[in-house]
């Protein structure tokens, strides 16, 4: 993944609530780095708002409007703007989102003399591909070119799978997850800064340190992890030698994953994201040295809610091949790679269960308590199903299909005496532990 | 390379509303006060366009001060008319910070001040209310990660040798408003002993993170952060947690201690102010490893060149 500077979004959210969803998903499928969110209730004074602003230097201030109103509460985030970045060089452009020309022509009187432009209402779809455009014109085609292929290569997955699919991939510092499914738009999420090289730090930033370490499958304190952290966050593509490093990468992992999931459900998208029924995993999750590994770290962090079989891109070809097919125009090579080379590794069953239930695997049952997490070695594409959801065929490749009755959001003890055991079984079940 | 002497362009980044900033061409010197200002805080809105009856974009030609100027309770702040004056007054002692859109003013109550200082010896290129540029020729060395204000004093070793770490007992008010060097580490206790007592910087191989917690808060980055408040100022070379410095490194220090020198966080460097002559040119780059569990940054020999997790000194990070 690139460690190219992301475009540095300010976001004024006059109207916090109205258009946050689609908002959201603007900055996100246009991978922008949201440097700073700004609302008429932060609690910040005036000063400090224009501090905050001239700290983050954003590129560009996206200023979403659904209408008047919104351009009158629109004063007390764009006077701080001109006092903070009235002086930077470049000066950051102004972004006025909106289909309301009241709200447009006060808009840009207040965000005089920072150079504006206007795009429609975010809300609408025409609005929102134009909004994801523009920021990626922005960008510019080399630093885009990574996402563009991930995106590529989930439309193509899932046009060979027949079916919806996921890519998810973990970057230096980019965090991706994207759906696409035969004949629709792919959505796309690319969660910048975040993952397990450059980004480390604003993971732990971002999910907090405890739930980085709960990981970690044996004790180790927080000085010591944090140390990690840093020194990973500073040494581009620093490479998991030992057993320390490899559970690191493996927790911070868990956590970027997890954060983009919550981006995504930020942005309306969660539910799509965790209805997949192929999974194919990419970046330096599907580096993580042994497939078990990567497995672990999607099941626990992607929270499907639907049956669906995990694959992944070993040493990054496929997305090699997708960049190559985007700058080619031909995708016969990439379509002949995914037969080949995303071989399904495992398949997951997520069962939800107040105590215990029964689960059909391949035309048996198998009763299942709540907590549980075991795997079952299938012999080819099988036919499973759980209570509350349709069947589905899954292919679950060498590490089988792993049925997963954990309550959900996932959570651990806060002693190591009871934490490690717990996360260790998880570890232990598919063979994941760094030894 | 680890040590450069060249012509270098410091910028200073400057809090918002500064109320004065040097002049492009001013010569000055490191530690000299290049910008100062009030902290911006809570502000006061006077009616301006509306009170004296023009248009916001006619208001600066009826202003009587204008941003960043200190005004007194009562004080004119922009009239029209004659004998049926119309006027906005300040409604107290504080500073007009802005200009809004509307016309409207921005009184803010000077509640602290700030001050920016010169990184190096030079002359200002650049000087508006975001940055003031100086340019000038000195010795550098690139860090990884600083924290706190810019500071400035005399180069000063307070360990003996580049694997040494920062002994807290080394440090005392005599040290005060000195840059000191610590080796191979300094941790929080050295870090917040040496604040209190003055010392203007700390420069070493490496700090630990969790002390840097402890002393800069826990948002604390691994990419550093400049601030303008009254912090601790320290440069980490390498990395964090333990960092011993390489020869070329630790020479450099050695020649050049004494010299006036200055950490610059913006831009992770230490400034200092020394002839080309006062130390020799290092040749070639060393090179640093990764610890294995990422808990240290070390030198190791160019026959390492190749192996994992090891980089040249200089390398983009």
């Amino acid at each position: 993944m690139s460690a190219a500077r992301a475009l540095r979004v300010a976001l004024l959210e006059a109207q916090h609530g109205r258009l946050e969803r689609p908002t959201r998903r603007a900055l996100l499928a246009a991978g922008a780095d949201i440097a700073l969110v700004l609302r008429p209730s932060d609690p910040r004074s005036f000063g400090e708002r224009a501090q905050a602003l001239r700290d983050a230097r954003p590129d560009l201030v996206l200023v979403p409007l659904a209408d008047r109103g919104g351009a009158d509460e629109l004063a007390g985030l764009s006077e701080p703007l001109r006092l903070g970045c009235a002086a930077q060089l470049p000066p950051p452009r102004a972004l006025v989102v909106s289909s309301d020309d009241g709200a447009i022509a006060r808009a840009a009187t207040l965000l005089a003399p920072l150079p504006t432009d206007v795009l429609p209402d975010v809300r609408a779809e025409r609005g929102l591909r134009l909004v994801v455009e523009r920021m990626r014109e922005m960008r510019g085609d080399e630093q885009l070119a990574p996402e563009r292929a991930l995106e590529l290569l989930a439309a193509r997955f899932a046009e060979a799978r027949g079916g919806p699919a996921l890519v998810a991939g973990v970057g230096g510092d980019r965090t991706s997850l994207v759906r696409a499914a035969p004949g629709e738009a792919a959505l796309a999420v690319h969660a910048r800064p975040l993952g397990v090289g450059r980004a480390a730090d604003r993971v732990v930033a971002r999910a907090g340190l405890e739930r980085v370490r709960r990981w970690i499958p044996w004790a180790v304190d927080q000085p010591t992890l944090l140390e990690r952290v840093f020194n990973r966050a500073r040494w581009p593509d620093a490479a998991s030698s030992g057993r320390e490093t490899l559970a690191l990468e493996i927790a911070l992992a868990h956590e970027a994953l997890a954060l983009a999931l919550a981006d995504a459900a930020m942005a309306g998208l969660g539910t799509e994201m965790r209805s997949a029924r192929h999974i194919l995993l990419t970046g330096r999750l599907a580096a993580l040295p042994g497939p078990e590994r990567s497995v672990l770290v999607a099941v626990d962090a992607l929270d499907p809610i639907e049956p669906a079989t995990i694959a992944r891109d070993d040493g990054g070809r496929l997305a090699e091949l997708a960049a190559s097919a985007i700058a080619g125009g031909e995708a016969s090579v990439l379509d002949e790679a995914l037969l080949a080379l995303a071989a399904p590794l495992a398949a997951v069953l997520p069962v939800v269960t107040a105590r215990r239930t029964v689960v059909r695997i391949g035309g048996r049952e198998e009763r299942v308590a709540r907590n549980a997490f075991f795997t079952v070695a299938l012999p080819g594409p099988s036919e499973v199903s759980a209570p509350g959801m349709p069947p589905a065929t899954v292919a679950s490749g060498p590490l089988g299909l792993v049925v997963d009755a954990r309550p959900r959001p996932l959570t651990l003890p806060l002693r190591d005496a009871e934490r490690v055991p717990a996360v260790t079984r998880w570890y232990e079940t598919l063979g994941a532990l760094p030894a | 390379m680890t040590w450069t002497y060249a012509r270098w362009a410091v910028e200073h980044p400057l809090p918002v509303a500064p109320a004065r900033h040097a002049a492009s061409g001013t010569e000055v010197r490191a530690g000299d006060v290049i910008a100062s200002g009030g902290t911006v805080a809570v502000v006061r809105l006077v009616d301006g366009a509306r009170r004296v009856g023009v248009a916001p974009a006619d208001l600066d030609r009826v202003l009587r001060v204008r941003p960043v100027a200190d005004v007194r309770r009562g004080m004119l702040l922009a009239r029209t008319g004659r004998r049926f004056a119309r006027a906005a007054t300040a409604p107290i002692d504080g500073r007009l910070v802005h200009v809004t859109a509307d016309g409207d003013l921005c009184i803010a109550p000077v509640v602290a001040d700030w001050r920016v200082r010169a990184a190096i010896d030079g002359v200002v290129t650049r000087s508006d209310a975001g940055a003031v540029t100086v340019e000038g020729s000195c010795w550098s060395l690139r860090g990884i990660a600083a924290y706190g204000p810019d500071g400035t004093g005399e180069l000063s070793l307070a360990v003996d040798g580049p694997d040494d770490g920062l002994a807290p007992t080394r440090i005392d008010v005599r040290l005060r408003e000195r840059i000191l060097v610590g080796g191979a580490r300094m941790a929080a206790e050295a870090i917040t002993r040496a604040h209190a007592c003055g010392v203007a910087g700390l420069v070493a191989g490496a700090a630990p993170a969790g002390g840097l917690r402890v002393v800069y808060g826990d948002d604390v980055e691994a990419r550093g952060g400049a601030s303008f408040d009254d912090r601790p100022t320290i440069l980490c070379l390498q990395g964090f947690g333990w960092g011993p410095l390489p020869r070329p490194v630790w020479d450099g220090l050695v020649a050049l201690a004494g010299h006036r020198a200055s950490i610059h966080a913006a831009s992770t460097r230490l400034y200092v102010m020394a002839p080309r002559d006062a130390a020799p040119e290092p040749s070639g780059t060393p090179l640093l490893a990764l610890a294995s569990d990422h808990s240290a940054v070390r030198p190791v020999e160019e026959a390492d060149a190749g192996a994992q997790n090891v980089l040249p000194y200089d390398a983009e990070r």
